[in-house]
């Protein structure tokens, strides 16, 4: 490969030309044998893949530094996409695991105690123990911490928003409920149960059931409550805690940034910077074959736009 | 030599094919989008759900709208100017209250006029989104469906039926669970498509709307046709552009080895004019 390129830089006089078709022949008969072949598909199946993993981590990595550089903080990137589904056709969920809480407690370990912390969210929820531990490192942080939800952060990641000093949502973002799970099942509904029917007849699962589940609604009633401690009166952190957490709405309730706002009284800002939007459009879906939703890219104006525009902003 | 040759060129065109027909497929579905657009100056957004049976081991993948289809429905919204027209075009059989619930509000938001074009089916979520829509123009034969919500297998307001009907010691305990979730979500939902509904014009008839659409009053896979939908209220049209129905047909079903319906293509029509046009089509 490297002496085709040689040749065919220089001048090519009638003897190097015939020269050179010599070699391209033996290209194209390297190309065409087996060995040729299989050094391409290697190429073609293992480096390029390798290649394209490493610009797009390269990308990532150029786009958090430049967060950081604008508001001199330190900044996180949580993000559970959805993998539809893995080699064997089952489906992949994600969601917040101790493995992440680890990873997000030391990275605010190794962040000064007066640089600024900057969370992304993008996640369903998780594990409550998961959540609650980053979300006491948050509150612990001495310096200010902000949360930006750009798309949604549902249940452990709305837990882990309550912690910071301020929360940056999307005007289309949402959060959701922090009400415990129990397996299957809210825990709030669980306790209905016992509300409604003799106790008796009720099946001793149940009853186990709803042990714990007043035990989770009542620990994170009181966790939610001590995040939100010193950004309201107690009362009110009190009323937003119990709101969030016992259950008012299902678990895959939209609460937008007008209800959290007004409704909850949450302490939100819609002013989302730019630089977290394209930040997050370089955590793709893994398999995005075949996508379900289509349009041409590029911004569109109403009018007065030079017709370049569209294909400058690609 | 020249055998071996000739092999490996075949083998290499036969492995290049697919994904220029692909890029072809691709070039003729962004020209027709960009066509729509210019035509009607607005932004054009598809979300088609094709349902494929997965090629690998025969599983069918079921295909509904979920969080990263409204990440990527809104991702185009902000990327369009406030008063820019929009124009959504919907193919699906539902999905996530949430994600399709985020996707209307975002609709509703949206400074300028939002059309929903609905060429074939737009059930559950779908319908939901295309309530948001100032306007839904649906193709004759297409249809829209009751917005009540499926908890697990089963429908709310059914659960509710059941835990309803028997006393309450008999019920099982697991059904008193799903019981709670359904009487939120079906009141959350009514809630949502009433504030979706505000400002539409069958403005009197808002609340008796969202019951209906949200109550279960129909099976969760009732078709509300085009007649039916504007019986009900809602700001329906039936005139379709015919360039959308042909961009829809640029979504074929993928992976499908027998096709189930055939037809010769081409327009057919009853008097007989040029002998030309028949064979140009």
């Amino acid at each position: 490969m490297r002496k085709h390129n040689d040749v065919s830089l220089t001048h090519a006089s009638g003897r190097e030309w015939l020269e050179f078709m010599t070699r391209l022949k033996r290209i194209l008969r390297w190309i065409f044998s087996w060995r040729g072949l299989v050094t391409i598909l290697i190429l073609l199946f293992f480096v390029a893949p390798a290649l394209e993993s490493w610009q797009i981590e390269n990308l990532r990595e150029r786009a958090i530094s430049a967060l950081e550089r604008e508001r001199g903080s330190r900044v996180i990137v949580l993000i559970h996409r959805q993998e539809s589904v893995n080699v064997l056709g089952i489906p992949v969920v994600r969601y917040i695991n101790i493995d992440d809480s680890e990873d997000v407690l030391k990275a605010i370990r190794l962040t000064d105690k007066k640089t600024p912390l900057d969370l992304v969210l993008h996640t369903p929820g998780g594990l409550v123990l998961a959540a609650s531990q980053i979300a006491k490192a948050i509150k612990r942080h001495p310096a200010k911490t902000t949360v930006f939800v750009p798309h949604y952060a549902m249940s452990g990641g709305t837990l882990i928003a309550l912690a910071a000093n301020e929360i940056v949502m999307d005007a289309n973002a949402v959060l959701g409920p922090i009400d415990p799970q129990l397996g299957d099942f809210p825990a709030a509904s669980v306790l209905t149960v016992l509300d409604k029917k003799p106790i008796n007849k009720i099946d001793d699962m149940t009853l186990v059931l709803a042990d714990q589940s007043k035990k989770a609604i009542a620990q994170v009633a009181a966790l939610a409550q001590e995040l939100l401690n010193g950004k309201m009166p107690v009362t009110k952190a009190r009323d937003i805690a119990v709101r969030l957490a016992s259950g008012t709405w299902t678990h895959d309730f939209p609460i937008s940034a007008e209800t959290a706002k007004d409704l909850i009284g949450l302490p939100i800002s819609t002013a989302m910077p730019e630089e977290v939007f394209q930040l997050i459009s370089l955590y793709p879906q893994a398999n995005e074959a075949k996508p379900s939703v289509f349009y041409l890219p590029g911004p569109r104006y109403k009018k007065g736009e030079p017709p370049g525009q569209e294909a400058a902003a690609r | 030599m020249a055998l071996t040759e000739l092999f490996w060129f075949f083998f290499m065109l036969s492995a290049i094919q697919p994904v220029i027909t692909r890029r072809m497929l691709e070039y003729s579905r962004q020209r027709l989008i960009s066509k729509i657009e210019r035509d009607r100056g607005s932004r054009v957004i598809l979300l088609v759900h094709r349902q494929e049976t997965m090629s690998f081991l025969g599983f069918p993948v079921f295909r509904y709208i979920d969080i990263d289809d409204s990440e990527e429905v809104i991702r185009a919204i902000h990327m369009t100017d406030r008063d820019m027209p929009l124009d959504i075009i919907l193919h699906t059989p539902g999905g996530l209250v949430l994600a399709s619930l985020q996707i209307a509000k975002a609709i509703k938001k949206h400074k300028g006029k939002v059309t929903a074009f609905v060429p074939h089916y737009a059930m559950s979520g779908g319908t939901l989104i295309s309530l948001a829509a100032s306007e839904i123009v649906m193709s004759e034969h297409a249809v829209l469906g009751p917005v009540d919500p499926q908890i697990g297998k089963f429908p709310a307001v059914s659960i509710l039926k059941a835990a309803a009907k028997k006393p309450v010691a008999e019920i099982d305990d697991e059904t008193l669970i799903l019981a709670d979730q359904a009487e939120k979500a079906i009141g959350q939902l009514r809630e949502s498509v009433k504030e979706l509904l505000q400002n539409t014009p069958s403005n009197g008839k808002v609340d008796e709307l969202a019951r209906l659409l949200s109550e279960g009053t129909w099976t969760h896979d009732y078709p509300i046709t085009y007649e039916r939908a504007k019986a009900l209220g809602l700001p329906v049209s039936s005139n379709i552009p015919d360039d959308i129905l042909k961009l829809m047909s640029l979504f074929p079903q993928p992976t499908r080895t027998q096709p189930t319906v055939e037809y010769l293509p081409g327009p057919r029509t009853r008097r007989p004019t040029q002998s030309g046009s028949s064979a140009s089509a």
